[in-house]
């Protein structure tokens, strides 16, 4: 049994304008200690998707579907219920550590609170000490660092105490949000490094969102790239990397440097969460698209790996030779 | 080295008191820029690349002359463009140009794109009624911009649409020189090759000369000639792109080029990182800057400085690569 299975999760927020339709769909399944990397750009519905599993989507989103987390099913529990299980068994991480932590409290403080909230139940020996958490994360210092306030440390550092935080609950699932967009490279390349370490460690399952494709491929074992609110492909991350079927996931990979010649952008621009138009959300920029795409959506195809496109490049021969990427 | 270029920098330091800035002591001074020399050709695009913080933004300033800096030498096309922004002559202010990383807060969102991108035409006093909206159209279509967004406002376009306007402003003026801070940091993946496609032909089909400063060093590699590496404040490395990208000789450039994320899951490589976060402006360590975190430190690297000098034997089509390392200079087998 997996350990998220998404059903046909939707989520759509209420506005002036009418109803935002912001998740319009999604099946995915997640298994134990697996990475899973959720590619998308801004406005494809990775965020909201994740904040709706933890019922963190607000007042004004409304919900439907299933997304079951070990047999219980998040959407259907009541918010007293699911309130026990953030923090302990599912914790989230955001962009940006800075606008998470408490600025008047000190990172020890912060720490405590979350091992008295989220582990409180366990015994003296099983509780984890807010200096091994520390360490965990590779904090040098931890005495130090317990001491310190969130202005005293630097984005890295205070990414760091987070994912600390997140910890003390011993979670099934940590949810990153763009862990790493505000951080300098080198430093995303350490917490890159921390996450797939704790996760390989303790056996705990990671979804990384993220909007970069090297992101997705320096740690995930498996990707779903979201467009327009739906997935639109998904699999082993290598064998999607090396034959994308999705014209969107070929259009993404063309529009990153890869060796090889000029940059292709997608034409057009992403689809508004207001619009209700029939079809492939993706039709209107699509070059392969024909009078049914935007008739139906399409349903999705595969196995381990699928898609949902009428019009799939399954010829592995015009993807970016392996050769030319290497380069890189 | 010794080419003359269209902007020349000797020296230039860039300085904040601290009054107001949190945590550092009044009555020091933060040097954010310490003694940086940079040069461009003309139709050249030079990346600068470095970790937030490292001065590359400040850098770019002092060249517009905003902020408080001083400089041995700053030169364009052989003039003097010392003078800050509010005392340089009119036609200096047209002749460089900036587009900057959020193209929303650089456009007046109760204006049309039309009336944008004329606007400084109308400032600098250089074309009045027909013939200023004819440059500003001509400007849009140098973007790939059709005529239907003349008429729209910021808020109807797309980021890659903003962006391209915030540049048909900057081109109305026919710059020779166009300073890019993170232009597409902003923009979506799929939108962001627009922008990076547009300048690269700039380049080309008219001599644009264009500083690229960005963190992406993916696109740095795609799309500049040359890269100037920088280090709290100071140029730690600079060469002609590919031959500096293969071998990257400071220890700094090597961390920087390892971390960069592989593009596809295949290219995954196990790698000693970099440690430490780079220290705050306010207090830099004696000596190469860099040594509190280098792998090769040595007790030279503690007190002198080393300067940025030519590798022998790395010059690449008359580009010369350069390094500020006392170990890479000795000409040690560095690990990579």
């Amino acid at each position: 049994m997996p350990l998220l299975d998404i059903q046909d999760l939707r989520v759509s927020f209420d506005t002036a304008a009418g109803p935002a339709q912001a998740v319009r769909g999604v099946d995915l399944t997640l298994a134990r200690g697996e990475i899973l990397g959720v590619v998308g750009e801004s406005g494809s519905g990775k965020s909201a998707l994740f904040l709706a599993v933890l019922g963190l989507a607000g007042a004004r989103a409304r919900v439907s579907g299933q997304a079951f987390f070990d047999g219980a099913d998040l959407i259907d529990l009541s918010d007293r219920a699911l309130s026990r299980l953030r923090g302990r068994r599912l914790s989230m991480v955001f962009q940006d550590p800075a606008s998470s932590l408490n600025p008047v409290r000190s990172i020890g403080h912060q720490l405590k609170e979350a091992i008295r909230l989220n582990a409180g139940g366990l015994s003296h020996g099983e509780r984890p000490t807010p200096e091994a958490l520390l360490a965990e994360v590779g904090l040098s210092d931890p005495q130090r660092q317990l001491r310190a306030y969130p202005h005293e440390l630097s984005g890295g550092q205070n990414q760091r105490a987070m994912i600390a935080m997140m910890l003390a609950g011993n979670p099934d699932l940590l949810i990153a949000d763009e862990p790493t967009t505000a951080l300098d490279v080198t430093v995303q390349a350490q917490i890159l490094d921390l996450l797939q370490d704790i996760s390989r460690a303790r056996g705990m399952s990671v979804v990384l969102i993220s909007h970069d494709l090297g992101v997705v491929a320096q740690i995930c074992d498996r990707i779903a790239v979201m467009y327009g609110g739906m997935i639109v492909e998904s699999g082993p991350v290598e064998q999607v990397f090396d034959a994308p079927a999705h014209p969107y996931m070929r259009g993404l990979m063309a529009a990153r440097p890869n060796g090889a010649g000029r940059l292709q952008p997608i034409g057009g621009t992403v689809p508004s969460p207001f619009d209700s138009a029939p079809g492939c959300a993706f039709a209107p920029r699509c070059a392969r698209r024909s009078a049914r795409c935007s008739r139906e959506v399409p349903p999705a195809v595969g196995g381990q790996r699928w898609w949902r496109c009428f019009h799939p490049a399954l010829d592995a021969a015009d993807a970016k030779p392996l050769e030319e990427a290497a380069r890189l | 080295m010794t080419e003359v270029g269209l902007l020349e920098l000797r020296g230039l330091r860039c300085r904040f008191a601290s009054r107001g800035i949190p945590l550092i002591a009044p009555g020091t001074t933060v040097h954010a820029v310490d003694g940086v020399d940079l040069t461009l050709a003309p139709g050249e695009i030079l990346g600068l690349v470095g970790e937030s913080g490292c001065g590359k933004s400040t850098l770019a300033k002092a060249l517009m002359g905003l902020g408080d800096y001083q400089a041995e030498t700053m030169r364009f096309a052989g003039q003097d463009i010392r003078a800050p922004l509010d005392r340089r002559p009119r036609d200096l202010l047209r002749r460089i140009q900036y587009v900057f990383q959020d193209p929303l807060d650089a456009l007046d969102p109760r204006r049309s794109v039309l009336y944008q991108v004329a606007e400084p035409l109308l400032i600098h006093g250089l074309a009045s009624g027909a013939e200023r909206e004819a440059r500003a159209r001509a400007a849009l279509r140098d973007v790939n911009l059709g005529a239907d967004i003349e008429v729209k406002f910021p808020h109807q376009l797309s980021g890659g649409q903003r962006q391209r306007v915030v540049i048909a402003r900057a081109l109305v003026l026919a710059p020779e020189v166009l300073i890019c801070d993170e232009p597409v940091s902003a923009l979506d993946v799929s939108i962001q090759a627009q922008v990076v496609n547009l300048l690269r032909d700039l380049r080309d089909r008219r001599g644009l000369t264009i500083l690229f400063i960005s963190h992406d060093l993916g696109l740095v590699r795609h799309l500049c000639d040359r890269v100037a590496v920088m280090y709290l404040g100071r140029i730690c490395e600079t060469g002609p792109i590919e031959p500096l990208f293969e071998r990257p000789r400071h220890p700094y450039t090597q961390a920087l080029v390892a971390a960069i994320p592989p593009p596809h899951p295949r290219l995954r490589k196990p790698l000693k990182r970099l440690i430490g976060e780079p220290p705050r402006p306010g207090s830099p360590p004696p000596g190469c800057r860099f040594h509190p975190r280098c792998p090769l430190c040595e007790a030279a690297c503690r007190t002198e400085p080393p300067a940025l000098l030519p590798i022998v034997g790395a010059q690449h089509d008359g580009a010369q690569q350069s390094v500020a390392c006392h170990v890479a200079r000795r000409g040690e087998a560095l690990p990579c």
